[in-house]
C-alpha cells in the first residue's frame, strides 16, 4: 500500500554529466494524505521535468530509470551536445551509417511525425534553427552577431507570417532508415528536438511501470506520459494546462495510459536579425510558424502522438481545428488573444474554465 | 516546482470563454469544430472570450472519469485517435474529463 511519507532520496546513480542538463535536484515532495504519491523535481533541458509516482516508496528507484532513460536518449540525439551520437554524424553528407538502436528509435519516431503531418513536424530543421540562433539549447539573442540573419521578410506578428522565399521541397522523405542504417542527405542537419523529448517521456513511464509496477507520471518540459494505473483513490491523473501564467487555465483529468503534450510559440522566444522568433519553424519556409495559437495542448495515447499533433496544430494555424477534429483528437487551442478552442471531447471551458 | 494538489483554491489565474464561432476563425475551423459539438453554444462576442481573473470554479463535475487503464504503447503507432466513440448514445469519450476537483499531479505548458 502506498505510505504518505516519502522515502528519503538515495544518491543519484553516477553518469556522465551532459552539456546542457543543469545538476538535477531532486526534491521528493511530502503530499496529502489524500494524495498518495511521491513527485521530484528537477531541470532537464533547460526545461522542468517531473516524476510523479502512485507508491512514494518506489520513487527512488523511479528517479533512477527516468535518469538512465533520459540520459540515453539525450546521449544518442541531442543537437545541443557534441559528444551526442547525432552531432556526430556532423551536417556533412552521412550515407549508410549504422546507428546506436536508441537513435534510430529517435530518427524513426521524428520520421513517423513527419510523415503523419505531412511533414509540418520536419526533423531536417536543424540547420534553419542555427540560423535564428537556436544552437546552443537556449536560443541566442542573436546569431552569431547578426552573421546569419534571419530571412529578410520575416515578419512575425498576430496572426501573420511572411515567407522568406519560395517554399521548399522537403528534406525529411530522403532521410532513409533501413533498420539500423542511417542516411542523412548532403547538407541536412537533423533536429529530433520535439519528438525525441516526447519519445523520452514515453519510454520513462513505461519502463518504470513494467519495471517497478507502479503508476507514473513523467513530464518533461510538459509533455507528459503516464503508464499503470492512477494513484490509490482516483481514476486519472489531474493536470494543469496552462502555458504562461497570464493564459487561460484549465485543469482536466488524463486517462492512465494516456499522455498530454503542449507546443508553445510563446517559450523559446528570442530576437533574431532585430526580428522576435520562436523555435517551432514552418518547414514550408524555414521560419517561425505564424503564431495564430499561443498554444496548443492534445491528449494521445502516446507522448510522441500528443507532441506530433500540438506540433503540427501550431504549423498548421487556422487549419488545425478541423485537421484536429478529422482525427477526432481532443485538444485545447489558446488564440493569440487568448481564446480558448477544443477539439475531439476536450471538456469545454464555460464561465472560468474547467478547472481549478 | 512543487504544486500543493489543492484545485479548489482561487489561483488568481486568467481564465477563458471556450470561444465559439466568428471570433476570427476560418471557416473551416469552425466546420471542424462543430463537427464534434465541442464549442459552446451561444455567445458569439469575441469581446467576451476572456473573463479575466475570477473567483475559483470548480466545474467537474463528474467523481469517476470512467476510464480504463489501458496502459497504450512506447511505439509511435500513427493511427490511434486517442479517442472511442461510444457507439449508440453518439457520445464520445476521451481520454480528458473534466477535473474532479481531487487536484492535480502535473502542469503542461510549452517548453
Amino acid at each position: 500500500m502506498p505510505t504518505s511519507t516519502p522515502p528519503t532520496r538515495t544518491t543519484p546513480p553516477t553518469r556522465t554529466t551532459p552539456t546542457l542538463r543543469t545538476t538535477p535536484t531532486p526534491r521528493t515532495t511530502p503530499t496529502l494524505r489524500t494524495d498518495p504519491t511521491a513527485t521530484r523535481d528537477w531541470t532537464l533541458w533547460t526545461t522542468d521535468a517531473r516524476l510523479v509516482v502512485a507508491d512514494p516508496r518506489l520513487l527512488d528507484a523511479a528517479a533512477a530509470i527516468v535518469d538512465e532513460v533520459t540520459g540515453a536518449v539525450e546521449r544518442a540525439g541531442s543537437r545541443f551536445r557534441e559528444d551526442s551520437e547525432l552531432s556526430r554524424l556532423g551536417p556533412a553528407p552521412v550515407g549508410g551509417v549504422e546507428v546506436s538502436a536508441m537513435l534510430a528509435r529517435l530518427v524513426d519516431a521524428a520520421l513517423v511525425a513527419a510523415r503523419d503531418t505531412d511533414g509540418d513536424v520536419d526533423p531536417t530543421l536543424g540547420a534553419d534553427l542555427v540560423a535564428l540562433g537556436y544552437e546552443h539549447g537556449v536560443p541566442s539573442a542573436d546569431p552569431a552577431g547578426g552573421a546569419a540573419p534571419a530571412p529578410a521578410s520575416l515578419a512575425v506578428a498576430e496572426g501573420v507570417t511572411l515567407a522568406p522565399g519560395p517554399r521548399r521541397a522537403p528534406a525529411w522523405p530522403d532521410v532513409r532508415l533501413d533498420g539500423r542504417v542511417l542516411t542523412v542527405p548532403a547538407g541536412v542537419r537533423l533536429d529530433l528536438g520535439a519528438t525525441a523529448k516526447a519519445v523520452a517521456a514515453d519510454l520513462a513511464a513505461r519502463r518504470v511501470a513494467d519495471e517497478l509496477g507502479v503508476g507514473v507520471l513523467v513530464s518533461l518540459g510538459g509533455d507528459i506520459a503516464t503508464a499503470g494505473p492512477a494513484p490509490a483513490g482516483r481514476s486519472s491523473w489531474g493536470v494543469d494546462v496552462q502555458d504562461l501564467p497570464t493564459d487561460p487555465a484549465t485543469t482536466i483529468e488524463l486517462a492512465p495510459g494516456h499522455a498530454l503534450a503542449t507546443s508553445s510559440t510563446q517559450k523559446r522566444r528570442w530576437t533574431s536579425g532585430g526580428r522576435p522568433v520562436h523555435h517551432i519553424l514552418d518547414p514550408r519556409w524555414g521560419v517561425p510558424a505564424a503564431p495564430v495559437w499561443r498554444s496548443v495542448t492534445v491528449a494521445a495515447p502516446t507522448c510522441l502522438r500528443a507532441n506530433t499533433l500540438s506540433t503540427a496544430a501550431v504549423v498548421r494555424g487556422l487549419g488545425a481545428v478541423a485537421w484536429l477534429t478529422s482525427l477526432a483528437a481532443p485538444a485545447r487551442l489558446v488564440d493569440s488573444r487568448g481564446r480558448v478552442v477544443v477539439t475531439g471531447g476536450w471538456p469545454a471551458e464555460v464561465d472560468g474554465g474547467s478547472g481549478s | 516546482m512543487d504544486r500543493t494538489p489543492d484545485t479548489t483554491r482561487d489561483t488568481g489565474r486568467r481564465r477563458a470563454r471556450t470561444v465559439t464561432a466568428a471570433v476570427g476563425l476560418s471557416a473551416v475551423a469552425i466546420a471542424g469544430a462543430t463537427s464534434v459539438g465541442v464549442f459552446v453554444p451561444g455567445s458569439l462576442d469575441a469581446s467576451a472570450s476572456t473573463t479575466g481573473d475570477t473567483s475559483s470554479s470548480q466545474s467537474g463535475t463528474s467523481a469517476d472519469s470512467g476510464t480504463s487503464t489501458d496502459q497504450g504503447s512506447t511505439d509511435s503507432g500513427s493511427t490511434d485517435q486517442g479517442s472511442t466513440d461510444s457507439g449508440s448514445s453518439g457520445a464520445v469519450t476521451t481520454p480528458v474529463q473534466p477535473s474532479t476537483g481531487q487536484g492535480s499531479q502535473a502542469r503542461s505548458s510549452g517548453s
